[in-house]
């Protein structure tokens, strides 16, 4: 009774609470979590609110192919601030700017392939939602298409029950512009951050050369005109790489697609698999679903006709003429062969028995047939012990136990022996077998095996297995067969496939990355540079660097670092992010800066932006504020950076040696006049020329060496007009390693190292070579122009 | 002298001429003058430069400055020369302001006092040959010797004991001024400190053992180790040198016996390697256990410089100097008047001397 009852009772509490569930609409869960979309405080709203705006418009004006303008004013309105923004995009039409405005999470960019500002947000619609939150008023909306005469003009918010706009005011009005996007929010914000907007803002205009930009608020006004006329890579959605694929998503595709062969889906489904490449990974999933066959060794087959004759007359049976003339023909033809597999025995087998004629009361019935295929396989079977056991036993440490190994292959055969098994075996089962060994063997060295010798036997006996060619089930089976995709994913991973073509990023270009940096700031001094596609998780990356130094760059402050997802400027957790951590961790001072022991941030007059384009960035957290810290690709943003870096190296080092130079040129056209007026003086002479002198002075040669821990490099300047020769011994006290060029001579304790470079006048040579730190070099320098050299070492 | 001197200077000068004319850039070459190349010269017995050289080339800035100090130093050592003139070193650093001419003018008097060396070398000319003369005055002596010194006011012949006061003979800068007459000395002592010299005087030592006590006034001066060598080239008198027990007066001996780093061009002239070292031994202080002081950082660094000083290989040095650094103590000369102000006339400098052959 009271197990009834209180069942009753618990089902009560759960229709209770099933009673309260209901379905929440995505608009009221952004109403509740509005930090998921950047809104986390009133300061970083406006810079939200502008950035979505901005963002779209920059897109919407791309991809229709226009040259950006776009326009930004803030004005204070009491409580709130309005905050318009407008654009010379495509505009939008009658019908889809309620669900542009007034629907979270509609858009045309989410599910695409491709690179786009828009993947940094939600959307605009986010904004919408804002500004109705905290202002109470609707967003306004005047939009015009090239096709259209007059622009549409909206009022709306969004019902957040439903997710659907609600439209409070419509109607169309004549409007100056003859195509573009206007929009006015009202919303509750704080100008605290009006730093971080303006740096949103010239950040936006670094990344984006070809756009003109404006924005006015009430304390700045900030101007960006176009730096050039080319726009940038227009970019083609592309289909999904083979190696970022899961499982999920391939049940979708095998849904989807309306091929049935597995070939023809892989290569029409995936970029970059063609004929050659589906085959492999066909074949890749055939050793993963069915394993390879076992090839068996014929042995002797001597005597099996005796051994046929015994075990039939056990039987009562005679082993007729007929039986005999089968069992030859089999024989024959296995002798014929070296090895046979499962199948092949079977065919065989079934073949030659079926050919001979057997008078009727010789009918072989299957209980014969059985006999007779038992004892020949046995004897095949037997022999391929021996084989097996060479294999393996070769193949690992000769401490292994020989029982642990013949266990193993015991293992082996008995499960190649089930006819369900057909005579195959996969990796996955010839590892099974050595373990269920380890688990009946103790745990000595000798009768276990570890990772080392399993996958060493695995290999070996992988090896001399054969490949089958079983068809590969149709794609709408496949999807069925949650196994078989997990194999058919695998496979794909094994198997080397070219990195997804980047049609689908528009990276910015060195070129239009100076341009940028030109922009905002005259400097003195800029290098850029754009890598060569990565792939992390099946998406395409792209990382670009470039930096400005110097000119109008303040000098005594820690570098500015900038950095970009998608041409999108990154405002907030820069200490959080991979980029940064990047920067901080390469030692600054190798290239001419200032760097507190060597990490962190560098000071110097230097601006460093960072671009990662990819269609599926990786941020550490659902506010797409950080990179994440991933290793392939902070190794990727640290080769860009130290490429810009070595530049900017270059360029100081001719800049300090030119103004060494000119310091020099200066000093000594009023030291040596000088001189040789008092010399004259003394001797009572007249004063003699010195052009001869003032110019082999000047014109001269310059060696300098750099260490930077055990990296030499041994630099010859020649300033001279004219072609110069030089004998360098460097006198060493360790061995060098890795010279780029000269000769090596063994001196017993000291190593010469020996180089005789012509130099171009006007060019400079390098000589690079690696010795321990500790090493002692001395130069010697000979060759007519002793005199003419200044060493720094 | 004086013309020789000028001739020597001028021909430098002559040199840079000669190289402006062939397109060359002015230079010039010289011994490198530090520890790394000192070398012993078996003929003459004393510490001289090896074959290690500088550049002073006016290819770079600094190097072209040099010349152009060299130069002007040279036009002023040779207008001194002929008007027969003479100055310090010191004046000479501050005569290069006068010279009007920012590039010229010397850092401070370690530049100049360098230059004037680099001049000597080069030239083969001291430079009291140039007329110029240290700050530093030169020994006073006192003993058995009758001595004709030419001076700027006519000769004088001197008596070093019975024509001088209690202060003896204070020697003159250029000490080839001086000609010895007659001695009766059997030995030369040269003392560190002027307190133990006055001991030696007040007690009458030199009359009691015949000997001629040249006062060194702590690092002598060239012109004092000129006349030690003259004393002991000349009129063949044995040399002893008694000092301090500290590493600083075991140079102090040095530079009298193998010759001094910064002037070893000019050790043949200034150096006499027959001398030899008196004390204080730091084996003296062991023996006669004297008063002494804790050796300081500066003192143990000093000590294991000296290891590696060529000049100090000797075994005598090394035992000595290694039972030092063990030891820790240093000790004064005038120490030894913890045993009586007569202890050092009256046994220690005996005791010593005889050990050592000299009486």
């Amino acid at each position: 009774m009271d197990s009834t009852q209180s069942k009753l009772g618990e089902n009560d509490i759960a229709n209770t609470l099933a009673g309260t569930q209901r379905q929440i609409s995505i608009a009221e869960f952004f109403e509740k979590n509005k930090h998921m979309l950047g809104f986390d405080s009133k300061s970083r709203a406006m810079v939200t609110a502008v950035k979505e705006a901005v963002d779209n418009a920059l897109d919407a004006t791309e991809e229709a192919g226009y040259l950006p303008d776009i326009y930004v004013e803030i004005q204070e309105t009491g409580k709130y601030y309005t905050v318009i923004i407008e654009d010379n995009g495509p505009g939008i039409t009658e019908k889809q700017i309620p669900k542009v405005f007034g629907k979270l999470l509609y858009g045309s960019r989410f599910h695409s392939r491709e690179q786009s500002r828009g993947q940094q947000g939600i959307g605009i619609s986010s904004v919408v939602l804002y500004s109705q939150m905290t202002s109470g008023e609707p967003v306004e909306i005047t939009s015009r298409t090239i096709s259209q005469d007059e622009a549409q003009y909206f009022e709306l918010t969004i019902d957040t029950e439903n997710n659907e706009p609600e439209i409070a005011a419509h109607k169309t009005k004549l409007w100056d512009r003859t195509h573009g996007t206007r929009v006015v929010f009202k919303l509750e914000a704080d100008m605290r951050s009006r730093n971080q907007l303006q740096e949103y803002f010239r950040y936006t205009a670094i990344s984006n050369p070809h756009a003109r930009l404006e924005l006015i608020e009430p304390k700045t006004h900030l101007k960006f005109e176009r730096s050039t006329e080319e726009k940038p890579k227009k970019t083609e959605p592309i289909l999904p790489h083979p190696h970022g694929i899961q499982i999920g998503y391939l049940i979708k595709m095998c849904g989807k697609s309306n091929s049935d062969s597995m070939s023809k889906f892989l290569r029409q489904e995936f970029c970059n698999i063609g004929k050659k490449t589906s085959n492999d990974i066909i074949d890749g999933f055939r050793d993963l679903q069915y394993g390879r066959e076992l090839k068996w060794e014929i042995p002797s087959l001597g005597g099996i006709n005796q051994e046929l004759k015994l075990e039939f007359s056990e039987r009562g049976l005679e082993f007729s003429k007929g039986s005999m003339k089968a069992v030859g023909l089999i024989k024959n033809e296995l002798l014929k062969r070296k090895y046979v597999t499962y199948n092949v025995f079977e065919s065989v087998f079934n073949e030659n028995l079926n050919s001979v004629e057997y008078p009727p009361e010789e009918k072989l019935d299957k209980k014969f047939q059985d006999i007779i295929w038992r004892i020949i396989w046995n004897r095949i079977k037997n022999s391929q012990d021996d084989s097996l056991f060479k294999i393996i036993n070769d193949a690992t440490d000769y401490r292994k136990d020989e029982d642990a190994l013949r266990k193993v292959i015991r293992e082996i055969v008995r499960l190649m022996q089930k006819k369900s098994s057909r005579g195959r075996i996969t990796q996955e089962e010839l590892g099974n077998c050595i373990d269920k060994v380890n688990e009946s063997e103790d745990g000595s060295d000798r009768k276990q095996f570890g990772e080392i010798s399993r996958n060493k036997i695995v290999d070996s006996i992988w090896k001399t297995l054969i490949k089958v060619d079983d068809t590969v089930p149709k794609v709408s089976k496949l999807r069925k067969d949650k196994n078989a995709m997990s194999d058919l994913i695998d496979a794909m991973r094994l198997i080397d496939i070219r990195a997804p073509s980047t049609d689908c990023l528009s990276p910015i270009g060195t070129n239009h990355i100076e341009k940028g940096l030109k922009r905002e700031i005259e400097s003195e001094f800029c290098s850029s540079n754009s890598r060569e596609a990565i792939v992390f998780g099946g998406d395409p990356i792209v990382i670009e660097a470039g930096l400005a130094y110097g000119g109008d760059i303040e000098l005594d402050r820690s570098a500015e670092i900038v950095r970009f997802a998608n041409r999108v400027p990154l405002i907030y957790q820069q200490s959080g992010c991979a980029i940064t951590n990047v920067i901080k961790e390469i030692d600054w001072r190798n290239y001419g800066l200032e760097q507190s022991r060597g990490k962190g941030i560098p000071r110097g007059p230097l601006i460093l932006m960072i671009h990662i384009a990819s269609t599926n960035v990786p941020f550490t957290s659902e506010s797409k504020d950080a990179i994440a810290r991933i290793p392939i690709i902070e190794i990727e943003i640290e080769k860009a950076i130290r490429d810009i870096a070595r530049n900017l190296k270059t360029y100081l080092k001719k800049r300090d040696a030119f103004n060494k130079q000119l310091l020099k040129n200066n000093v000594m056209t009023e030291i040596i006049p000088k001189i040789a007026e008092k010399v004259a003086s003394i001797t009572e002479k007249e004063v003699p020329s010195i052009e001869l002198v003032l110019s082999r002075i000047l014109g001269n040669i310059s060696i300098t060496r750099e260490r930077s821990g055990d990296i030499v490099e041994l630099t010859i300047d020649n300033y001279t007009g004219r072609k110069v020769a030089l004998d360098i011994t460097e006198m060493i006290s360790k061995i060098p390693k890795n010279i780029s060029q000269g000769v090596l001579i063994d001196m017993e304790n000291e190593w010469f190292l020996k180089w005789s470079p012509s130099i171009k006048k006007n060019e400079s040579k390098t000589l690079t070579y690696n010795v321990e730190e500790d090493a002692i070099i001395e130069l010697d320098i000979g060759g007519s122009e002793k005199e003419n050299i200044t060493v720094k070492i | 002298m004086n013309s020789e001197g000028r001739k020597k200077l001028i021909e430098i000068a002559e040199k840079f001429y000669g190289q402006f004319l062939e397109g060359e850039v002015p230079a010039m070459q010289l011994p490198t003058r530090n520890k790394s190349n000192i070398v012993y010269d078996p003929e003459t017995k004393v510490w001289v430069y090896g074959d290690k050289n500088t550049t002073r080339s006016a290819s770079n800035i600094g190097g072209a400055r040099k010349i152009l100090k060299a130069a002007f130093t040279i036009e002023f050592l040779a207008d001194q020369l002929s008007e027969n003139r003479s100055s310090t070193l010191r004046e000479l650093y501050y005569i290069s302001e006068s010279w009007n001419e920012k590039d010229a003018k010397f850092m401070g008097q370690d530049e100049s006092n360098q230059l004037i060396e680099d001049l000597e070398i080069v030239s083969g000319v001291r430079r009291e040959e140039f007329h110029m003369r240290p700050e530093e005055s030169g020994a006073t002596v006192i003993g058995p010797l009758k001595i004709r010194e030419k001076t700027r006011r006519g000769e004088r012949e001197i008596h070093c004991q019975e024509d001088v006061g209690e202060g003896g003979y204070q020697i003159p800068t250029n000490t080839d001024r001086i000609e010895f007459i007659e001695h009766e000395a059997d030995f030369v002592i040269a003392v560190e400190t002027g307190g133990m010299r006055d001991r030696l005087v007040e007690n009458g030592f030199d009359e009691k053992y015949n000997t001629i006590v040249v006062h060194l006034k702590g690092q002598p001066a060239r012109a004092t180790r000129r006349l030690i060598k003259r004393l002991n080239g000349e009129l063949k008198l044995p040399v002893v040198v008694f000092t301090d027990g500290d590493p600083w007066s075991y140079r102090i001996f040095g530079s009298v016996a193998y010759g001094s780093i910064k002037s070893a061009h000019l050790s043949p002239d200034l150096a006499t390697p027959e001398a030899q070292f008196v004390g204080i031994q730091p084996t003296d202080i062991v023996e006669y256990d004297l008063p002494s002081d804790q050796l300081s950082d500066a003192d143990i660094n000093a000590l294991k410089s000296e290891l590696e000083d060529p000049r100090f290989q000797s075994d005598y040095w090394i035992n000595q100097i290694e039972l030092q650094i063990e030891l820790g103590k240093k000790a004064e000369q005038q120490s030894l008047a913890a045993r009586g102000l007569d202890f050092v006339t009256d046994e220690y400098l005996p005791d010593r001397l005889s050990q050592m052959g000299i009486i």
